[in-house]
């Protein structure tokens, strides 16, 4: 239903998540940024092509990080977002706020 | 106004993915466009997390009801609960404004519910246990073409039927059939077939089969093989235009009854733990061979038996439960009778009794016996195990030792016996810890022994101050060689004796600390003037209070003795 797996680069971490992030597939998701951060990753890219669904409880995570890298010099850029998903963030204006890009290129290319 | 489905469970967050699901299964039968499904998910997904986590918010979870309806062009998803109403001053409104960090602490769910639905109605109970019920409706643009509309009107009555079957409580033989014939009926095929998973046996057997010869009583497939075995084995859909010639078609059954198979729709039917219970298919369309909304509906309609056989087996089960229950019950009362129906009433001693079994039947026993001789005789007893093995074990060990004090056995002798007898009579490496005391009421002499049993508590008015019982002796049905040594104490006036299993002692509260000896003591120092009976009731009431419902985990037994003050 959710999977998520990682991609070591040499100034990133770039997740590629599949799936529904519902509340399970959030539990997924924070477990693993939360091992990307205890390995000292603080700069990550969430390739989210393949993310059709994201609830209430997916954002929650996803803005707890954005604050965890954030405060370590790093942050939490997002690609390639389903314009469904997309709708949601406007909803609650997260889209005004997280780092969103077209393609996982353009939020690597973006990190200083 | 249509009924599409119904769906009652508990309000916990595995059964999250069940209500997507349901919701998926919804979609699929209004062919509602991807965008639409997806924010109906939301939104139910989302009022459904906030009953899980606000209706609920501590044991005893409740269930949830959700409901979904047809409405002149809008599609209406009831959510009910029966749990903490919401209060509507609680509830802050969501703001755009605040910084994101807040922004996500709460009320999120609550703004896209709103955002995402046409409109959304709520009423709230006013205490814990009125049906709370939200209901959420969006509105659907229906597909322009005539035909489109009356084959979805079509489709929608399908399920109705079916709803209503469901609804109607018939016979799930009789639903299924009414399911295999209105999917026939609908798709236009000459006939259906409605396979089962038979997870013994690894193959798929046909619970409905539609078939004019009556020649074939029952089709088996190995799961794997064939159409309805390879559906079964993969999930897959099979939509096959040309049956004559598929590698997976098996001739054999057509050439049995002289049927000829020309197009074949099969889908996989799944529980709602998405494990795939059984297969349905089709036959022959009429005009054609199946099309890919054949595929949906019929998809959407297994889905709708598969819940009915899952409800069906549930209800199965429940009836099976309840006769446990009864069966227990039984027990129960037997296990009562083995126990004294009255606490003995001996001149200048009050005496006083609880007996709780943690199951509906318990290990713990205790029993009170005049003797020959005029003592009384008294007897606690903890098994090991709960439940019935454990009270079967008991009843063995109530006849060994009632036996014993009819034939005057002293204490020791009396444990000795009922050792030997018990580990002659039964192989479970069950045993038990026995405290057994034979107490002449004229002088206040207890003689009495122990087979590891936690050692009674004397509280000596005189010193005021409280001393363990302790005699040696291990369990019996352990060792056939072990020994009881025997003791004698004193009870003088105003003494109490507190006789008890570890059920009592061993309760722990939230903090994992135990009630504990010391405080059985002390507990019993200071309210020794209570009468016998109340002071039992005053020490459950309590541990109780200590383990802060909590709740034990073990029987409980707990006898007290009073020697009375000496009247002149």
């Amino acid at each position: 239903m959710f999977s998520i797996t990682a991609k070591q680069l040499e100034n990133a971490s770039v997740l590629t998540l599949a799936g529904r992030v519902d509340n399970l597939g959030a539990i997924a998701m924070e477990e693993e940024l939360k091992a990307q951060v205890e390995q000292g990753h603080f700069e990550l890219v969430l390739d989210m092509t393949e993310v059709r669904y994201m609830n209430s409880a997916g954002m929650r995570v996803l803005t707890e990080f954005r604050t965890t890298l954030r405060s370590n010099g790093g942050d939490l850029r997002l690609a390639c977002l389903h314009p469904r998903v997309l709708h949601v963030f406007q909803i609650i204006g997260f889209d005004k706020f997280l780092s969103l890009y077209n393609t996982v290129d353009d939020a690597l290319h973006n990190i200083k | 106004m249509t009924q599409l489905a119904e769906l009652r469970l508990a309000a916990i967050r595995d059964n999250l993915r069940t209500i997507a699901y349901f919701i998926q299964g919804v979609g699929h039968r209004l062919q509602l466009s991807d965008e639409t499904l997806f924010e109906l998910e939301l939104a139910v997904e989302e009022a459904a997390t906030n009953i899980i986590s606000h209706a609920y918010p501590e044991p005893p979870i409740g269930d949830m009801h959700l409901q979904a309806n047809w409405i002149g062009n809008t599609v209406q998803i009831t959510l009910t609960d029966w749990g903490m109403p919401l209060d509507p001053a609680k509830v802050k409104p969501f703001d755009l404004g605040a910084p994101v960090e807040s922004r996500i602490k709460g009320g999120m769910g609550l703004h896209f519910i709103h955002e995402l639905m046409d409109d959304v109605h709520r009423a709230s109970g006013d205490f814990m246990g009125d049906a709370n019920k939200l209901t959420l409706v969006k509105n659907i643009k229906r597909g322009s073409s005539q035909r489109q509309a009356r084959r979805m009107s079509q489709e929608i009555s399908a399920i109705q039927t079916v709803s209503e079957g469901i609804a109607a409580g018939i016979d799930l033989d009789d639903l299924l059939n009414l399911i295999v014939n209105k999917l026939v009926d609908t798709i236009d095929a000459d006939r259906g077939t409605l396979y089962l998973v038979d997870d013994e046996t690894d193959e798929v057997w046909s619970k409905i089969l539609q078939e004019d010869t009556a020649i074939l009583p029952e089709i088996r497939i190995n799961i794997g093989e064939g159409i309805a075995g390879h559906v079964a084995a993969t999930g897959e859909i099979l939509n096959i235009a040309e049956a004559q010639g598929h590698p997976l078609f098996n001739p054999n059954i057509d050439e049995i009854t002289g049927y000829r198979t020309r197009t074949i729709l099969a889908v996989p039917m799944r529980n709602p733990q998405q494990k795939i219970i059984g297969v349905v298919q089709l036959l022959n369309r009429r005009g054609g061979p199946f099309l890919r909304r054949d595929e949906r509906l019929l998809s959407a309609m297994a889905a709708q038996a598969a819940i009915s056989i899952e409800n069906a087996r549930l209800y199965a089960q429940e009836l099976e439960q309840q006769l446990i229950n009864r069966e227990l019950e039984t027990a129960r009362s037997i296990q009562l009778s083995f126990l004294p129906e009255e606490v003995p009433d001996a001149e200048g001693w009050d005496i006083g009794v609880f007996w709780a079994p943690i199951h509906n039947v318990a290990g713990d026993f205790y029993d009170f016996y005049w003797l020959a001789d005029g003592r009384l005789a008294f007897i606690i007893a903890d098994v090991s195990g709960k439940g019935i093995p454990a009270a079967l074990f008991m009843a063995l060990s109530v006849t060994v030792l009632r036996f014993g004090m009819q034939l005057s056995l002293s204490p020791a002798e009396l444990l000795d016996r009922a050792n030997n007898l018990i580990l002659e009579n039964q192989r479970s490496r069950m045993f038990a810890t026995i405290f057994v005391g034979y107490l002449d009421t004229e002088t206040g002499e207890m003689q009495f022994a122990s087979a590891g049993h936690n050692p009674p508590i004397r509280y000596c008015a005189a010193d005021n101050i409280c001393i363990d019982v302790v005699a040696s002796g291990v369990a019996v049905g352990v060792f056939s060689s072990a020994t009881f040594d025997e003791s004698m104490v004193t009870l003088e006036s105003e003494d109490v004796l507190i006789i008890y299993t570890d059920g009592i002692t061993e309760i722990i509260n939230p903090h994992e600390e135990d009630y504990g000896e010391d405080r059985l003591r002390r507990f019993i120092m200071d309210n020794r003037h209570m009468p016998a009976q109340e002071l039992t009731e005053a020490v459950i009431d309590d541990i109780n209070a200590f383990s802060e419902e909590e709740g034990s985990f073990d029987d409980e037994t707990l006898i007290i003795i009073k020697r009375l003050k000496k009247t002149v």
